[in-house]
């Protein structure tokens, strides 16, 4: 609750900051973030093997600082896209994309954090689209793209690219049940809690599998096992449905952006935003690995939340624009 | 055009939507907090 009105406050903050001065921090709050993840990798605080928070000075709050990377990332490619003039991007432009997404990407695996590095790629895809992607440059990421997924579900080859706990991940999503106390539990439990829902739901507070704890971070990553179980499908599509009316609210911001850097940010959020639900849907019902990937604004956690409010304010902020000299 | 943006400027069903998801994660939330460990029910 804390974090919701800290988030609502900042939200209302940002929004007041007119866009454009943001736009023009934006090599500033690049280098900074690229700091701040050297700062995690070396004095960060480490919890479930993972180093990826710094402590907040004077408040002792944990802060993921990759989150709010995520947000400065929207930023720079909203202004690097907005500023190429021409009406298809070159290969150049796409390099220097890549390049400004791949340092800070290649910082957050580091950690190591998977899902938020995963979260920058449709940031970037979506913000290339949108700027003119060529189809023959398309056709290429997207058969690399589909190269590299084959490569990490292909034994031989994921045994070199892959870390161990990585490789677990995939085995436990392609064949949890065959080691079903130990990596498969999650995404088993996280199953038997969404079937069990069945349509109506148990009822709020009488889910055996939440209730119980048989499902793992169900207050987190897995809440949409949690909300599936007690609230049954009906529940599922009113949560999807309220995803899916945000999503297209933040599109119609887009289009009525008075320039095309306000358009980018509308439509980086955007896609960050979709992307979390997707693969955090697809994760809890066992059609993609698990990869930790919160859901917004349900999954219990600070950064995750400040993110959500800080994008949704820089959302705010390019509406509240777009019929001001 | 304006000078300045005024409240009426904000998507006020924007806000709501996100109000709305925030209420079910934090009735969710409180659901499962309260909730046990399969050990402590045994």
């Amino acid at each position: 609750m804390r974090w919701l009105a800290i988030g609502f406050a900042l939200m209302f903050a940002l929004s007041r900051i007119d866009y454009h001065v943001i736009l023009d921090q934006a090599l500033i709050l690049y280098l900074l973030s690229i700091a701040a993840l050297v700062a995690v990798l070396v004095v960060g605080h480490t919890r479930f093997g993972a180093k990826r928070w710094i402590i907040i000075p004077g408040l002792g709050e944990l802060l993921q600082v990759s989150e709010l990377v995520k947000l400065v990332i929207i930023i720079v490619l909203a202004r690097f896209f907005a500023e190429v003039r021409s009406d298809q991007l070159d290969l150049r432009d796409l390099i220097k994309a890549g390049l400004m997404v791949g340092f800070p990407l290649v910082l957050i695996l580091k950690q190591p954090d998977l899902g938020t590095a995963l979260v920058l790629m449709p940031m970037m895809a979506v913000g290339a689209f949108l700027a003119g992607l060529k189809w023959q440059h398309a056709a290429v990421f997207s058969l690399a793209g589909i190269l590299f997924v084959g490569a990490v579900f292909y034994p031989p080859v994921s045994k070199r690219i892959l870390k161990p706990y990585q490789r677990e991940r995939i085995t436990s999503f392609l064949h949890p049940e065959e080691d079903a106390k130990g990596s498969g539990y999650q995404l088993l439990q996280s199953k038997i809690a969404v079937g069990s829902g069945g349509f109506w739901g148990k009822g709020f507070g009488n889910g055996t599998q939440n209730q119980l704890g048989y499902i793992p971070v169900r207050y987190s990553d897995f809440i949409m096992s949690a909300w599936a179980e007690e609230q049954g499908f009906k529940g599922v599509l009113l949560a999807l449905g309220l995803y899916m009316a945000l999503l297209l609210r933040l599109v119609q911001n887009a289009q009525r952006a008075k320039d095309r850097a306000g358009m980018f940010l509308v439509m980086g959020v955007a896609a960050a935003l979709g992307f979390h639900v997707l693969v955090n849907v697809a994760m809890v019902i066992g059609a993609m690995p698990v990869t930790g990937i919160p859901l917004p604004l349900m999954s219990y956690g600070g950064s995750a939340t400040l993110f959500v409010f800080l994008a949704i304010g820089l959302v705010m902020n390019v509406r509240l624009r777009r019929f001001v000299n | 055009m304006k000078d300045a943006p005024g409240t009426r400027d904000y998507d006020w069903w924007l806000l709501a939507i996100l109000t709305t998801i925030c209420a079910l994660g934090v009735i969710e939330i409180y659901g499962s907090r309260c909730a046990g460990s399969p050990s402590a029910s045994l």
